[in-house]
């Protein structure tokens, strides 16, 4: 009855912040950044592109209970930067490491829809299935228009 | 008559989160086989060796790349298999870490919709209502570009629910004649939403109907329904005079918050097939190279450790192979590049 909503476990509150840092008082260069509704798939991803970063002396993450949804972010530079800097230089990366990818991935996927010859293109072009040409299923099912899998119009513009 | 409302308790099925704790971070992870399959030998064909990871023109951009990104290469992706529901890709020149979340982001953080309330107006079978709530709730919808096609229900003004954050389904099956019946997921109709009435307490008018137009022609259909070819998800088997009648509603979400909500059925991970980084060194029985069974198709694509050769203690994994199967909501091309378009915030 009183049950928190499970969302709560990844969507932030009205007003939550999602990032807070809080510079460490003994160690200089230092600082914990707490990441809200987050968890290993963003922190190790950071962690690991801060420790790329060679004037990151250390970065390290974790989660501190697995039942409440964050995870802080230890990051110590040589003091050249500052560890919001590092952090952001990481994200940016992150970011455009993914943009980069994403553009591979299509390009490997429309080079596999154009192998796959007529049958893809035809699916493609009549906007049924994924026109991914092979059919693990018999033949058939990607001619099936609205009733291919995932079909429909083709609204991914691969 | 009975009438109840179901939902899928937490308790009923373990979250796809709770499974993720393994990947700690201050061990580096031993080689990790989900859901492992035996791969075709024949895909391994000699055409996907050859070609170079390196095009000329990746290779000027990686100059700009290697000042700005420590060195590192740019990375590339190959596609070994594409099907309707499964792709088999290698991806390289990225590290475990991002490996890792990108495999996190396709089983856990890609929205799909899937039934999450039922009301059983009439239930006479022999399966309990909380039995079929949750055999309804893990049946795969069709969820092409539920991203915009569909609202979070949390989001939406509406008070409950309305047609732009949630799905209505029917089943209404009764058997009269004298022998077993299947109900099964065949048997669920979709309730197509009204484009004309307006939902009276829609504030903005500027963006209401925009989600429905985004949405296919099959949008939230149990998958494979009208499809010969592929079998149907047997719900409940039932015997003359036994009935079954409920509605369902389905909505988007994201599978940290439960499991029937992934796309994927089972994604594959692997890296390092030789185990040349010796990730396991002292765990084995008689003999670690007996007891560390070579994938067929990824270990053709690395050369296997010579005796002679030293080993290199500064080596990194940085070649992954993947095989992704979707259970059907989402192609397995939007599971990839849904991927990389998951915000990350800063």
């Amino acid at each position: 009855m009183n049950a928190p909503s499970r969302y709560e476990l990844f969507v932030l509150d009205e007003g939550e912040k999602a990032v807070e840092i809080t510079d460490d008082t003994k160690i200089p260069n230092a600082a914990t950044v707490k990441i809200l509704k987050q968890d290993h798939t963003l922190g190790n991803m950071i962690r690991a592109q801060l420790l790329a970063n060679p004037t990151v002396l250390f970065a390290g993450y974790k989660v501190p209970h697995p039942l409440h949804p964050y995870f802080l972010i230890k990051i110590q530079t040589d003091g050249t930067t500052t560890p919001t800097d590092v952090l952001q230089q990481a994200c940016t990366k992150l970011i455009g490491t993914l943009s980069t990818l994403e553009a591979k991935f299509k390009r490997e996927f429309s080079f596999k829809d154009a192998e796959s010859g007529g049958g893809g293109m035809g699916g493609m072009a009549t906007g049924a299935g994924m026109g991914t040409g092979d059919d693990p299923y018999g033949g058939g099912g990607a001619g099936g228009g609205a009733q291919g899998w995932g079909g429909g119009r083709d609204y991914l513009d691969f | 008559m009975s009438l109840s409302v179901l939902e899928h308790g937490v308790s009923e099925t373990p979250s796809v989160n709770s499974e993720f704790e393994a990947a700690d971070s201050y061990h580096r992870g031993c080689k990790r086989r989900e859901g492992a399959k035996t791969l075709d030998a024949s895909l391994a064909s000699p055409r996907y060796l050859a070609i170079s990871s390196q095009s000329p023109r990746a290779f000027l951009l990686l100059h700009t790349m290697q000042s700005l990104n420590g060195g590192d290469l740019e990375p590339t992706v190959r596609i070994r298999e594409l099907k309707k529901d499964r792709v088999n890709f290698v991806l390289e020149n990225v590290d475990l870490a991002f490996a890792n979340s990108l495999r996190r982001v396709m089983m856990a953080d890609i929205p799909t919709v899937a039934i999450d309330m039922v009301v059983i107006e009439i239930n006479t079978t022999v399966l309990p209502d909380e039995f079929i709530a949750h055999r309804l709730g893990m049946i795969p919808l069709v969820s092409s570009n539920a991203e915009e096609a569909i609202r979070y229900n949390r989001d939406c003004t509406c008070p409950v629910s309305c047609k732009y954050c949630s799905i209505d389904l029917v089943l209404h099956v009764a058997c009269h004649e004298g022998k077993t019946m299947d109900i099964t997921s065949n048997h669920l109709d979709v309730i197509a939403p009204n484009m004309f009435d307006t939902p009276d307490d829609q504030g903005e008018v500027g963006d209401y109907g925009e989600e429905l137009t985004k949405r296919v022609e099959n949008f939230g259909h149990p998958v494979g329904k009208g499809d010969p070819s592929m079998p149907p998800v047997l719900i409940c088997k039932i015997r003359k005079g036994q009935e079954l009648k409920l509605k369902c509603i389905a909505k988007k979400g994201i599978a940290k918050e439960h499991a029937k909500w992934s796309p994927c059925s089972a994604v594959s991970f692997e890296y390092d097939p030789h185990n040349k980084l010796r990730h396991t060194t002292y765990w084995f029985e008689n003999s670690s190279k007996t007891e560390w069974p070579v994938s067929e198709l990824n270990g053709k694509e690395e050369e296997p450790e010579r005796d002679d050769e030293a080993f290199d203690f500064n080596a990194k994994p940085n070649r992954f192979y993947f095989e992704v199967e979707t259970d059907g909501s989402l192609g397995p091309q939007e599971v990839v590049m849904k991927n990389s378009k998951q915000n990350w915030q800063t």
